[in-house]
């Protein structure tokens, strides 16, 4: 391998006879007076000049005959073969390389700087660098086997590259984290194996999961390496929005409360202000719902004295706050006046009641988990997430903010609350780009910016950076991108990132698990395979694969059984239903004749059609 | 746009040339006198296995120069001749040798050649480069035969090239010695013999050449041999061939030693001769795209290895200056 022709200082073309250059992988140029400069390749060019290309009229040297006769000779035209690629110096020069050098594989030690910033036990190993394959014999034990691999044909692989190690402290300089990539493209295995990696090192993490498959118990694959295995089922809190958390409704400001209003269904200005002039400070919910019920009664009723009476004879209130109340009444019909307003208050109040949010257990978990270093992972449906986010983050930063501040002015410390990182996926959908109003999106914002004083990160994942609002997206220092395929977030990611338009030109085909990592922490783009994973996502079950195994299911314990019964009619089953159902077996008589199909097929039991009887199974 | 004369001119000329008085032979009539004395004959397409058990699993080799010469008027140029020997299934054997009339030995052998010759010094410089890549290609093909002893070595040229060099006969005897045909393969045939064999003559020319005689006189693959008492050249065996769809017929020189090895080299030349090609082996072309040397490379290497003083002093012509 050598160097050619016109070079500069930041760009070379090599080429070789002997061996092609595989993309990314990095070679030392021996130009002694530029102190043996390290090029990685970026594009790979074959040729063979004695094989016409099809644009240019070359007369024809070969012909298949002619080949053929040559080979019987000895000869291989193969070996003409000449490989080029372009190579991007990654040290800084400030002369250009010279051309004829000779260029050369690296040992592991001499590139060392350019792939590992941080070891294994300090850092987030994510996955393996493309194109270090041939490093991987030349690593120090530190580095191996570190980061085994999966394909999806040949299951689990062992190492081959150098590991990628995240250097996750230095998101202190350089914070937050965007994934991105389409469906498919090993996004949220990716984001899997950074949890994981994250869980590891103790950080405690707040996941909003509106996919309900943020759970890390199931071991990905019994076949993984043992000393590989992890189980992180004890350092993860998963809570679900109306079950197991919810929000305080005293604690609710009027803007809270629109914010949650507005979720189920957008809401006007009017309704707006109707809340603000509703609800009280440190209000409870039937109060609030009690105000709101007495209000649409005094509008409806015909005239006031008609709903006094009705309003007096209550038993409900306490006899000396009546007038109060009333007068509170007959001030807030003044200011709000619209039935219809109020109406669609009600209704919407009336579907998060039933949703279950308004809960006094409140966060009080979600802060005890955080506080506890532990993975607080949040379920929800996507429309409850976004509102619930907004609280959740705002009272868990607050709480941050609050012990930050505290320690930095000196002053008597309250409650300590540790630094946490925020993730989730379809961020697009928390903070969305444009005037769409999500509550979520000013805490996301608010954390993106200054959430690095604070020890508060954010990792996120979309699949529509495109969509993703533009303030967040400037602040996502590190961004590793999966198979992107649409133009307009292909050229956020132009835009956004240092990849080079050859690597963004991939990036529609990159195969599932393969991304780039541009961070400012790496100093360069990078192409990187992440590592497989050490759990799995409850629904990795394929649904094809579960039609499958429903009829698999149980099927040896029914053949075992039905073999007692045979011959069976099709028209006489109740019997073995019956019997089956002492097995907790619960089959259905159309369910029982396909398995008993199913047993035909393979040759169990053997079918036979009567015209009278219709069909029989019998017993080979 | 080109003058009018030139235009006129040049539509007179092919006039003149398609005229009858040019063109007073008939292909029938030639190959019948020809018929008299040689034979026409047709090669045949090898299989690959027939190919090996012909060759006996040896190689085949073929040897081409490339030259190349910087510089403005005499004595200020440089030539850089390269040499290569290929061989199939085996490395390569390159040979190189740089020369200019700036040297005093180059510079005393050139104007001997030019008295001797009675040729301006210019023109005996090019003659004496022409010999120098011979014999420098002579010593290439010395080397692979005795390295590799393959079943044919082929030259790129007719025997008469090479065959005012001491290694010539060295060669020859080597070959002869090792089983290994010699055959020098002319692209561009050059002689003009036939006419006068055949008893064609024109009273307005004073030659007529075989190029024009041979056009499209041979069916594809067909190859004329002479009989023994008739030479084109010295006591050499020179077969006029068309080995492609292309028309114009190549020639084959052979030594009279391997006169009986004709037949063979001819359908194994035939074999591996592209049948849209020029009508020359493959493994010919092969080599000498491969040996080649470039202008731009040459430049290149010449800016590389001389100080720019010395090459602006010495060879960098006017020319090269002009802007337009």
């Amino acid at each position: 391998m050598q160097v050619v022709g016109t070079t500069n200082e930041h760009e070379i073309w090599a080429s070789s006879g002997e061996r092609s250059f595989r993309l990314n992988e990095l070679l030392i140029i021996e130009d002694s007076f530029l102190n043996y400069p390290v090029g990685e390749v970026i594009e790979t060019y074959s040729v063979n000049p004695f094989i016409p290309s099809i644009d240019e009229k070359t007369p024809v040297l070969v012909d298949g005959d002619v080949m053929d006769v040559l080979n019987s000779l000895g000869y291989e035209i193969a070996d003409e073969m000449i490989y080029f690629a372009k190579l991007r110096i990654i040290s800084e020069l400030f002369y250009p390389v010279k051309t004829g050098a000779n260029i050369r594989e690296p040992e592991f030690e001499e590139v060392r700087d350019l792939l590992i910033r941080t070891l294994p036990p300090d850092g987030l190993t994510v996955g393996v660098i493309q194109g270090t394959e041939g490093l991987t014999d030349s690593l120090p034990i530190e580095l191996q086997q570190v980061s085994p691999l999966f394909d999806t044909k040949k299951g689990i692989m062992p190492q081959v590259g150098v590991p990628f190690v995240f250097d996750y402290k230095s998101m202190n300089n350089y914070p937050h984290i965007g994934i991105f990539g389409g469906s498919g493209s090993g996004k949220s295995f990716g984001l899997r194996v950074l949890i994981e990696e994250l869980m590891e090192k103790k950080v405690p993490l707040l996941v909003f999961d509106p996919h309900y498959e943020m759970s890390f118990k199931d071991v990905f694959d019994e076949n993984l390496p043992d000393d590989f295995k992890g189980d992180y089922d004890r350092s993860c809190l998963i809570v679900t929005v109306g079950v197991d958390a919810g929000v305080k409704f005293d604690t609710l400001t009027s803007g809270d409360l629109c914010n949650l209003l507005g979720a189920v269904s957008p809401i006007t200005e009017a309704m707006e202000s109707a809340v603000s002039a509703v609800l009280e400070r440190r209000d409870h919910l039937a109060l609030f719902q009690d105000r709101i019920d007495s209000l649409i009664k005094l509008l409806e009723s015909p005239n006031d004295d008609h709903y006094r009476q009705e309003f007096m004879d209550r038993t409900d209130i306490e006899e000396k706050r009546k007038n109060q109340y009333w007068n509170k009444l007959l001030a807030l019909k003044k200011q709000v006046g619209q039935i219809s307003t109020l109406k669609s208050i009600t209704w919407r109040l009336s579907r998060l009641v039933r949703q279950g949010i308004f809960m006094d257990k409140g966060i009080k978990r979600i802060e005890e988990g955080l506080k506890a270093q532990k993975t607080v992972i949040i379920r929800g449906t996507i429309w409850m997430l976004r509102v619930y986010a907004a609280y959740v983050l705002r009272s868990v930063y607050q709480k941050r903010r609050d012990y930050r501040d505290a320690v930095q002015k000196g002053q008597t410390i309250e409650e300590k609350f540790p630094p946490f990182v925020v993730i989730t996926d379809e961020a697009h959908n928390f903070a969305p780009k444009g005037d769409f109003n999500v509550p979520s999106k000013r805490e996301m914002r608010e954390i993106a910016q200054e959430g690095r004083k604070y020890g508060v990160f954010l990792i996120l994942a979309s699949q529509r950076p495109a969509l993703l609002d533009d303030t967040i997206n400037a602040q996502l220092n590190t961004k590793i991108i999966f198979r992107t395929v649409r133009s307009t977030d292909l050229n956020v990611i132009r835009e956004e990132t240092d990849i080079a338009s050859e690597d963004v030109k991939r990036l529609p085909y990159l195969p599932s698990g393969t991304g780039y990592i541009s961070s400012p922490v790496i100093g360069r783009t990078m192409s990187i395979k992440v590592r497989v994973s050490k759990t799995r996502s409850p629904h990795q079950l394929n649904p094809f694969d579960e039609l499958e195994e429903q009829l698999n299911e149980h099927f040896e314990l029914v053949t075992k059984i039905i073999n007692d019964y045979l011959p069976l009619n099709e028209s006489n089953l109740i019997d073995i239903i019956l019997r089956l159902e002492k097995e907790e077996i619960n089959l259905s008589e159309i369910e029982l004749i396909n398995y008993l199909e199913k047993m035909a097929e393979n040759g169990i039991v053997r079918k036979e059609t009567n015209p009278l009887l219709g069909i029989t199974y019998k017993g080979e | 746009m080109f003058d009018k004369d030139i235009v006129l001119s040049l539509q007179n000329f092919n006039k003149k040339l398609k005229s009858e008085k040019f063109n007073f032979y008939n292909l029938e009539i030639v190959r019948k006198k020809l018929m008299t004395k040689g034979e026409f004959k047709g090669a045949s397409k090898l299989s690959p296995t027939e190919s090996q058990i012909l060759t006996n699993k040896r190689p085949i080799t073929a040897v081409d120069g490339s030259r190349i010469e910087y510089g403005s008027s005499y004595p200020y140029s440089i030539a850089i001749m390269r040499t290569l020997a290929a061989t199939t299934g085996y490395p390569e054997l390159t040979d190189t040798q740089t020369l200019s009339p700036l040297t005093p030995e180059v510079e005393m052998l050139v104007e001997d050649l030019a008295r001797k010759k009675r040729i301006s010094n210019e023109e005996a410089l090019k003659l004496y480069l022409k010999n120098a890549l011979a014999e420098l290609e002579l010593k290439t093909a010395l080397a692979a035969v005795r390295k590799y002893k393959p079943y044919m070595l082929i030259l790129d040229g007719g025997f008469l090239l090479f065959d005012k060099f001491d290694n010539w006969n060295i060669l020859c005897e080597e070959c002869v010695q090792n089983d290994t045909i010699l055959v020098g393969v002319i692209e561009e045939v050059a002689t003009a013999e036939v006419a006068p064999l055949i008893g064609i003559e024109s009273i307005d020319r004073p030659r007529i050449y075989d190029r024009e005689i041979l056009f499209g006189l041979f069916n594809k693959g067909e190859y004329l041999h002479l009989h023994s008492d008739y030479k084109i050249k010295k006591d050499y065996n020179t077969i006029f061939a068309r080995l492609s769809t292309s028309p114009q017929a190549i020639a084959c020189d052979f030594i009279g030693e391997q006169e009986s090895s004709i037949e063979d080299t001819l359908n194994l030349l035939f074999t591996l001769s592209p049948a849209n090609g020029q009508g020359i082996p493959s493994w010919l072309q092969l080599v000498d795209a491969r040996v080649r040397l470039r202008k731009k490379d040459m430049n290149r290497v010449l800016y590389t290895c001389l100080d720019s003083d010395v090459i602006e002093r010495y060879f960098k012509p006017n020319r090269e200056r002009r802007i337009y």
